[in-house]
């Protein structure tokens, strides 16, 4: 599993860096492309909702984001890694993973 | 060296509260990225300035080290809130508390302003812009800061917290005047003359509101709990004007700012105009980075640590630059450019970590329904240069006095800003549209 995004990296004590290219991978059937948000440190920017609505749901409470499913559908992929470089608190991170 | 002097080694004359910081901003930010984006200044007897972005990211989520307390009465560590130098007798609502007292109000706010919460109050929102283009349509010229972002975020704040509708510039003028001043400079005084008056009537109201539930954020937090009491008028008070204080002067702000700009750069207003399905969030945003209207906050080290490189002390102070990490070339290439479509604009002009604006989703529906609205009713408006009066400093809010603009005059649509905002009262009322999002989740309807 190679994960993107900082809050990841840094758990994995790799040197964050927002804006990871996945296209590389995009294409190759046997890798899927997941989202995370982190619930702690997402503090409800709403900036991945905006960028990437199809992949971001907001609390209608108190507005955090969480992924509306865990994996990002063809043709997204880019906008998730926006959403990445985008969020203020660095709370999302996506990873590729071997399907099946 | 001794080890003070060591720990403090990086040192700039910093000193936001002047006109030359505001003049010179570009240049002192861009030295104190290069040689200090950490540093120790000797001004408002000594404190830390954090303006690189990376500095200012983990230092602001560093919850456990930063204390925002402003401990008025010195029952507590004696902590002086988030502004520097300290101002005024009043501590500044949950802006100024720590966790949990910080968290729980939050939790009672934030079904009134969540995304969900707020998108139910466009209709408002837009009759209010449309009211306030509609007294000048017909005749070319408007202030667009005295007669349109002054207005709107006022009344909509208003509206939100129950307040009655129509008494908008009773606090708007005080709330504007306090943030457009030097901590030394006479506004001060007459401020605190305006601040009594409106105190006045925003202390009636909530113990009007104690007596007889009204939907809104005044009744939230007067029937609040927090941390296992039920809060006193003064604090109820500070809570209720940093509620106001966020609501009114920032968005004022921000509009003002983006409409001179787009003003002056007409081939880029066109494009937003015309590309604004693609390119409106992303200007918002962009807007928000460059002209940072909440500068910054202060903070109080609570305990010795090393966070990026420096030592702190405990009971030392911290400014966080938001508006400084925002020019930071390290994470926006280009920093001091405007550039609409701008990506991986992760800026922090919301703050960061725990004490993000509570209101920012309210602030940018506000800026888009204005913007949108300018846009389509005075397309082709020119603000006059010799008019515009920007603060003088930018040390507490990033904004504009006025902003005269002229265009070609246009038909009205409907009737004017108080048929209008009367109304609203009454939509408001009979809707009850200042209930959070858990009670009423439907928009508003706009009855003709």
């Amino acid at each position: 599993m190679r994960y993107h995004g900082s809050a990841a990296e840094r758990a994995l004590g790799r040197v964050p860096q927002g804006g990871v290219r996945l296209s590389r991978l995009i294409g190759q059937e046997e890798l899927s492309v997941k989202v995370y948000v982190d619930p702690e440190r997402c503090q409800g920017h709403t900036l991945c909702a905006m960028i990437a609505p199809k992949l971001f749901q907001l609390d209608d409470i108190d507005g955090r984001s969480s992924p509306i499913r865990d994996n990002v559908p063809a043709g997204q992929e880019a906008k998730a890694i926006e959403a990445v470089r985008s969020c203020p608190e660095q709370a999302i991170y996506v990873s590729e993973e071997v399907a099946g | 060296m001794n080890a003070d002097a060591n720990r403090k080694k990086n040192r700039y004359h910093f000193d936001r509260h002047t006109p030359e910081y505001r003049h010179q901003f570009e240049t002192i930010t861009a030295e104190m990225h290069a040689q200090c984006p950490i540093a120790w200044t000797d001004t408002y007897d000594g404190h830390w300035v954090a303006a690189g972005a990376r500095e200012v990211f983990e230092l602001a989520r560093s919850a456990a080290y930063m204390s925002s307390d402003h401990d008025i009465e010195g029952k507590r560590r004696g902590y002086k809130g988030i502004t520097i130098p300290p101002m005024g007798m009043i501590q500044n609502g949950f802006v100024e508390m720590d966790p949990p007292e910080q968290r729980q109000y939050r939790q009672v706010l934030n079904p009134y302003l969540s995304p969900a919460a707020v998108a139910r109050w466009i209709p408002v929102v837009s009759e209010l812009v449309r009211a306030c283009l509609d007294e000048k349509i017909e005749t070319g010229r408007i202030d667009f800061v005295d007669d349109l972002a002054n207005v709107v975020p006022a009344v909509l704040t208003l509206a939100m917290m129950g307040l009655p509708l129509r008494k908008w510039s009773v606090y708007s003028e005080p709330m504007h005047a306090g943030v457009d001043a030097r901590p030394d400079s006479p506004e001060r005084a007459l401020l605190h003359e305006r601040a009594v008056e409106m105190g006045n009537d925003l202390f009636a109201h909530i113990g009007q509101i104690r007596e007889a539930p009204r939907p809104g954020m005044v009744d939230a937090v007067v029937r609040a709990t927090i941390n296992g009491k039920t809060p006193d008028d003064m604090e109820l008070f500070g809570v209720l004007l940093l509620i106001m204080g966020g609501g009114f002067d920032t968005t004022t702000a921000l509009t003002a700012h983006s409409l001179e700009w787009l003003s002056e750069h007409p081939d880029q207003r066109e494009r937003l105009s015309r590309e604004r399905e693609t390119l409106l969030d992303s200007a918002t945003e962009e807007f928000l980075r460059f002209y940072s209207p909440a500068p910054g906050t202060a903070r109080t080290i609570s305990a010795d640590c090393e966070i990026v490189g420096t030592q702190f002390r405990e009971g030392e102070r911290l400014w966080l630059s938001f508006a400084m990490a925002n020019r930071d070339p390290s994470l926006f290439p280009d920093p001091n450019r405007i550039d609409l479509a701008r990506t991986g604009n992760r800026h922090h002009s919301f703050g960061l970590g725990i004490h993000r604006c509570i209101g920012s989703n309210v602030a940018r529906m506000e800026f888009k329904q204005i913007l949108t609205a300018v846009l389509d009713r005075m397309p082709d408006f020119r603000c006059d240069p010799e008019g515009a009066v920007h603060y003088e400093t930018i040390g507490v809010i990033q904004g504009m006095r006025h902003l005269p603009a002229t265009f070609t005059p246009g038909p009205r649509l409907g009737p004017g800003l108080d048929e209008t905002i009367a109304r609203m009262q009454h939509i408001c009322d009979e809707q009850r549209l200042a209930e959070p999002v858990t009670i009423r989740t439907t928009k508003a309807e706009i009855v003709h």
